[in-house]
């Protein structure tokens, strides 16, 4: 298949950076839903990586939920998450743990985490200063833990792997007093960094109708009428 | 309820290395006393006891070192003795047996009769002078074995007394509880308290017996104790130590070894077949089980088939499963010659593993036993952040079930994370998935307003008032419009709470895609929900 072997070569070419880490020893992707490859542009979560997702919480979930079926993953922060919505993701309840309010200790609580967990989702907020993600960063690379930053307004972070921002969406299933929701296509814009820093939009169902996440066809007149954010329909492309 | 009995055979291994029961003598392992005989018990040789220290009180004490291969080779004439009689028997180690009784109990005339055949046959496939068997019979499997070590010769709890018979007793019994060769390794698992620890902390606390124990709320022992505590607190309340899973597999999970050319030794079998044991403990830890109770067949090939099952309290790992497979080659591979019994005439070529009884483990178990190094790295993250933070500020997710987005699964305390029992499904009135992201703790106020503005109002009936046009959290003040929308829903949902109570909910989509659920209370709207 194209699309797979294409992102085995951009692994290959730019995972020579993270061979020099003590990760390297441990498989270096964690593994996501196939549906999300396009979005990651590779095969899984980059250990070590920062990324960041900005105004979906079901999409954050869903990039965490594959892997968490054999890594541990940690919540901190993000305020009034739907922990059904995480469940109905995939996200294996068993190996998660979270910290609702850190508190005054919020940096040592999630140095703490990044220590002893695969993947940590954390909200942003006003704390995370850039020395502060600088210092996050770098204790996640070390471990080769996975930080996903959970925004509600797009971070000005510019250390992020990749950052993931969902700029359109139109549910179905729901008509004048009809129905009920049941599924989601959403725009998703990535940016990345180098190569990757030409944005381009992916389409999703999120939540396809029967629950998790699912590719949705390439449609691209759809796709440019749901994307009103003027920088998101450019590219476009990318969609398996 | 099932009725177990447990049959135990006293100091086993003195029997298995065939000394002179009525001399001193006793066996060691790894330089303590593990068994001795009366002779030497009466002259000052107690279990635990240096050899040096042993032989200081006893000099011409007989003494042999420790073979768990020979005490299952010899113990294989006995369970093949039992087996005749009750099929459902699992071997806990050798020496020790137990039997669910309800079958045999009825075909035999009762619990006493069938207890009393089961010791007459033991007791005649024993060598002279051999302690006798005991034998205890309760509703579980682990006070039955309490009541065989207290058997003279033989200790019926009556059904539904297991708790009454706990009561009285110290909470050291909780020790015999353990798997002694296993003990050392199952400490190494992440932040729990050993036994040993728990019935010491226990004594400092007050609570001597087993009554005591079962009379403070679990919830309280969990807390305090973890995961040892909530089992001991089982154990003394008649429970099973561990909360069963039965059923919630749809096949026996199994795993095949065959061996080509065919094998005859059982070292050689069991080293063949360790991969195929991890296999099936991993497949079974991926979906969050642990095995109690395996059951072990192997063929020859000529036909012949010995199946065996075995139990361990705490679920099996790796090695110890092999253990247990080399122990039952060796006995019937060296089994005597016995008229209408079969005999392996020819080599190994099919060992078969299936997992008879599972626990809902949680934890996974690598190729050596034990948590996995991701398990345990989290688990000591956890036990620093419940430092740092206090032990309430760290949560797991659990399902609980409930009509309001809120309810479907909650956090609860880390160290609670087990007690939450959830509440069978289906839920009437639940909205259907998807379920939204964001449920904030207090729902926020909003404004829905018609066509005309006028606040949309549902009727008690469930009609509304007009089809809603915007929408607006009251504070922000920025109306967007509704571009889709269902509902509303009634619910009675605490109605025994409040008087009129009566809730509604609908969803609600925004002009930029956005889709809320919204709840009306006493004419209020308020955003209950946000699926983003």
């Amino acid at each position: 298949m194209p699309a797979s072997s294409d992102a085995l070569a951009t692994t290959l070419a730019s995972g020579v950076e993270e061979w020099s880490s003590a990760a390297s020893l441990v498989p270096s992707l964690l593994e996501v839903a196939g549906p999300l490859e396009p979005l990651l542009g590779e095969p899984g979560l980059r250990r070590g990586a920062l990324y960041t997702v900005t105004a979906s919480r079901s999409l954050a979930l869903s990039l965490v939920a594959t892997t968490s079926s054999r890594s541990w993953c940690a919540i901190v922060g993000v305020p009034g998450l739907g922990l059904a919505a995480a469940q109905e993701a995939g996200v294996c309840l068993d190996r998660l743990v979270l910290v609702p309010s850190p508190g005054g200790r919020w940096l040592e609580v999630v140095s703490t985490l990044v220590d002893g967990f695969d993947v940590v989702l954390l909200q942003h907020t006003g704390a995370l200063t850039p020395a502060v993600v600088r210092r996050l960063r770098a204790r996640a690379r070390q471990q080769g833990t996975v930080l996903v930053l959970v925004c509600e307004r797009e971070p000005d972070v510019d250390d992020a792997h990749l950052r993931l921002t969902v700029v359109g969406g139109h549910w179905e299933g729901i008509a004048d007093g009809h129905g009920h929701l049941t599924a989601r296509r959403v725009d998703v814009q990535v940016r990345g960094r180098g190569a990757a820093s030409r944005p381009r939009v992916v389409s999703l169902w999120l939540p396809a109708a029967g629950g998790s996440v699912d590719v949705s066809s390439n449609d691209r007149g759809r796709v440019r009428r749901l994307s009103p954010v003027g920088s998101a329909a450019g590219a476009g492309g990318g969609v398996a | 309820m099932s009725r177990h009995a447990v049959l135990w055979l006293a100091d086993w291994p003195l029997t298995a290395a065939e000394v002179p029961l009525d001399q001193p003598a006793a066996v060691l392992r790894a330089d303590r006393v593990l068994a001795s005989t009366v002779e030497a018990r009466r002259q000052g040789v107690r279990r635990g006891l240096r050899r040096r220290q042993a032989q200081t009180r006893c000099p011409q004490l007989h003494l042999v070192e420790d073979d768990p291969a020979r005490d299952a080779r010899r113990f294989e004439p006995i369970v093949t003795t039992i087996l005749d009689l009750v099929p459902a028997t699992e071997v806990l180690r050798p020496g020790l047996v137990v039997s669910a009784t309800r079958g045999p109990a009825r075909i035999h005339g009762g619990e006493s009769a069938f207890v009393d055949r089961l010791r007459a046959a033991v007791d005649a496939a024993l060598p002279e002078g051999a302690p006798t068997s005991r034998v205890g019979v309760a509703d579980t499997c682990a006070v039955a074995v309490i009541a065989a070590r207290r058997a003279r010769p033989m200790l019926h709890v009556d059904p539904g007394g297991d708790a009454a018979f706990c009561a009285p007793l110290p909470v050291e019994v909780l020790r015999e509880m353990v798997d002694h060769d296993r003990a050392a390794r199952r400490n190494l698992r992440s932040g729990a308290t050993s036994m040993e620890e728990f019935v010491a902390d226990a004594h400092r606390l007050g609570i001597s017996t087993l009554g005591a124990l079962a009379a403070l709320p679990r919830r309280q022992v969990t807390d305090r104790f973890g995961e040892i505590g909530r089992r001991a607190h089982r154990l003394a309340s008649g429970e099973d130590p561990h909360h069963l899973v039965v059923g919630d597999l749809e096949e026996q999970p199994c795993a095949r070894r065959e061996l080509d050319p065919p094998v005859n030794r059982a070292e050689a079998v069991a080293f063949a077949t360790r991969r195929t044991a991890e296999d099936l403990l991993i497949d079974l830890s991926r979906r969050g089980f642990v095995c109690r109770v395996v059951e072990i067949a192997v063929e020859t090939e000529h036909g012949e088939r010995l199946a065996r099952h075995w139990r361990s309290s705490d679920g099996f790992d790796a090695p110890t499963l092999v253990e247990r497979l080399r122990w039952q080659l060796d006995g019937w591979l060296s089994a005597p010659e016995v008229p209408g019994r079969q005999r392996p005439t020819g080599g190994i070529c099919l060992v078969e593993l299936s997992a008879v009884e599972v626990l809902r483990g949680g934890r996974q178990l690598t190729l050596s036993g034990g948590p996995t190094d991701e398990e345990r790295r989290a688990h000591q993250a956890v036990t620093r952040l419940q430092g740092l933070l206090g032990p309430d500020r760290v949560f797991a997710a659990r399902e609980r079930g409930g009509r309001g987005p809120a309810g479907w699964v909650v956090a609860v305390p880390w160290e609670r994370r087990e007690d939450l029992v959830s509440t069978p499904r289906p839920w009437p009135g639940r909205i259907p998935p998807p379920a939204p992201a964001t449920v904030p703790a207090i729902p926020t106020d909003v404004e829905l307003c018609d066509e005309d503005g006028g606040p949309v109002v549902v009727s008690a009936r469930g009609d509304l008032s007009a089809p809603p046009t915007r929408v607006r959290t009251s504070s922000a003040g920025r109306w967007r419009g509704v571009v889709s929308w269902a509902g509303p829903w009634l619910s009675d949902e605490r109605w025994w709470e409040r008087e009129g109570s009566r809730t509604a909910r609908m969803q609600v989509v925004d002009d930029r895609g956005v889709a809320w659920l919204l709840v009306v209370e006493s004419g209020r709207w308020a955003m209950e929900a946000r699926y983003d």
